[in-house]
């Protein structure tokens, strides 16, 4: 029975981690939306982005058109702009996305703590949570994205 | 119009969505993407992404709890979570591709390919009737290799429940192809997930919602990142929309247990099959076939 408890175990730090991430990073970007309402979003011209949004534009045109960039800009910009309300917003997202990396990762050290699941079947489902892990990171750098 | 009153069109939009939906018993990320590419103008690479944002954003919710109660089987989780999140990602770059590469085509190819994926949806949700408890005669060797089962306490029933799992070959094939159609689409995937594990590898149905909400909040998370990374998420929409659909989907819930869950599921069947063929027309004709 013990066995079978660790597994448990796992997929618990995995949830709640991911969970919590992903409410954090919601509230940031919310947070983004409100303040956009007051003082403006910073970096989108908001009248312009909702006629293009509503138009059916393509989103480098979005970009090229209603953004203070006037191009496409370069990936996880948000992260090396001066904060404003559309950087809080992106910042927030993001974080959410992240959740589920921070999740396989809180997994993965839960699992070498114990013996009998780390090396359960041979380490099968240490090595799969791994490789799950090392494809949502590298899809996270933009290794595994399209390219231009 | 201004923006404050965009997001909150935006916000009650996707809470009536995630409301009806979760009391039907699907995401809300299906009928978001459904709807929102049927009926309006906005892109495709756009509602997409927000459509896979709101994917894994409800699941990780959902899949906390299911986790915290030991009912998802984390094993089954990780061993198709791996194909799953290799194709979705896949299953992402190629729908970027198409649609920024081939243009107003590519657009139309996505709508009409995804009406053809809804309407199939539909007639699942149509025809697929769950079985709770499967009973499995024979677990095959590859399966047995693997050691899967992980027991788990029924509350209702007040008892710990001891199950099998068998066909997981079948089952690793399919996820494939289920994490390709979501990244491509971005389509949460519970409709396909849930029927894949409870009628063929014959996990309990409990069992089955919960995996497949904690495959899809890992999933998915992959898949998004290619959106991401393309600047196709803009939080003026994806923001008011995540939230109204997670929102919704807390509402629906509590609302669930009052009103009739098998009407609402007709309509919306009724909803999918008639976008369906809505997005079938709007793809044939921007291609000039209709």
């Amino acid at each position: 029975m013990h066995q079978e408890r660790n597994p448990f175990i796992d997929g618990k730090l995995y949830g709640d981690t991911a969970a919590w991430i992903t409410v954090i990073g919601m509230s940031i970007a919310l947070l983004g939306i409100v303040f956009s309402a007051f003082l403006g979003g910073g970096v989108f011209y908001s009248k312009r982005l909702m006629a293009n949004l509503l138009s059916g534009k393509e989103v480098h045109i979005i970009w090229e058109s209603s953004s203070v960039f006037g191009k496409s800009p370069p990936k996880y910009w948000f992260f090396k702009e001066h904060l404003c309300p559309d950087v809080i917003s992106m910042i927030g997202i993001a974080i959410a996305c992240y959740g589920s990396i921070f999740g396989l990762l809180a997994m993965l050290i839960s699992m070498f703590k114990r013996k009998e699941v780390l090396f359960y079947k041979k380490g099968l489902y240490t090595v799969l949570t791994m490789l799950i892990t090392g494809i949502v990171v590298l899809a996270a750098l933009g290794v595994i994205a399209l390219k231009r | 119009m201004n923006h404050f009153l965009f997001s909150l069109i935006v916000f009650l939009i996707c809470t009536a969505i995630g409301c009806v939906a979760i009391i039907a018993g699907t995401g809300g990320g299906v009928l978001f993407t459904t709807l929102f590419l049927g009926f309006t103008s906005i892109h495709p690479d756009i509602i997409r992404a927000t459509g896979l944002l709101a994917a894994l954003s409800g699941t990780r919710m959902g899949a906390r709890r299911f986790l915290r109660k030991g009912i998802a089987n984390i094993r089954l989780v990780i061993l198709l979570g791996f194909g799953y999140s290799l194709f979705a990602v896949l299953g992402a770059i190629v729908g970027l591709e198409i649609t920024q590469k081939f243009g107003s085509i590519g657009v139309a190819f996505i709508k009409a390919a995804l009406g053809f994926v809804v309407i199939i949806v539909g007639v699942i949700y149509l025809f697929a009737r769950g079985a709770n408890y499967p009973v499995v005669e024979k677990v095959d060797w590859f399966t047995e290799k693997l050691g899967l089962s992980v027991p788990y306490y029924e509350e209702s029933r007040k008892i710990v429940v001891n199950y099998k799992l068998t066909k997981s070959y079948i089952g690793l094939i399919l996820i494939c192809v289920v994490g390709f159609i979501s990244g491509t689409f971005g389509l949460g995937a519970g409709w396909a997930i849930t029927p894949l594990l409870n009628l063929v590898m014959m996990a309990p149905l409990k069992v089955a919602v919960a995996s497949s909400a904690v495959m899809i909040s890992i999933g998915d998370t992959a898949a998004v990142f290619p959106y991401l990374m393309s600047n196709s998420i803009i939080p003026l929409f994806a923001v008011p929309a995540v939230l109204g659909l997670m929102v919704g989907a807390e509402i629906g819930s509590r609302l669930a247990v009052r009103i009739r869950a098998r009407f609402i599921r007709y309509v919306l069947i009724v909803i999918m099959l008639g976008t369906g063929l809505e997005l079938i027309y709007k793809g044939f004709h921007l291609m000039g076939i209709v």
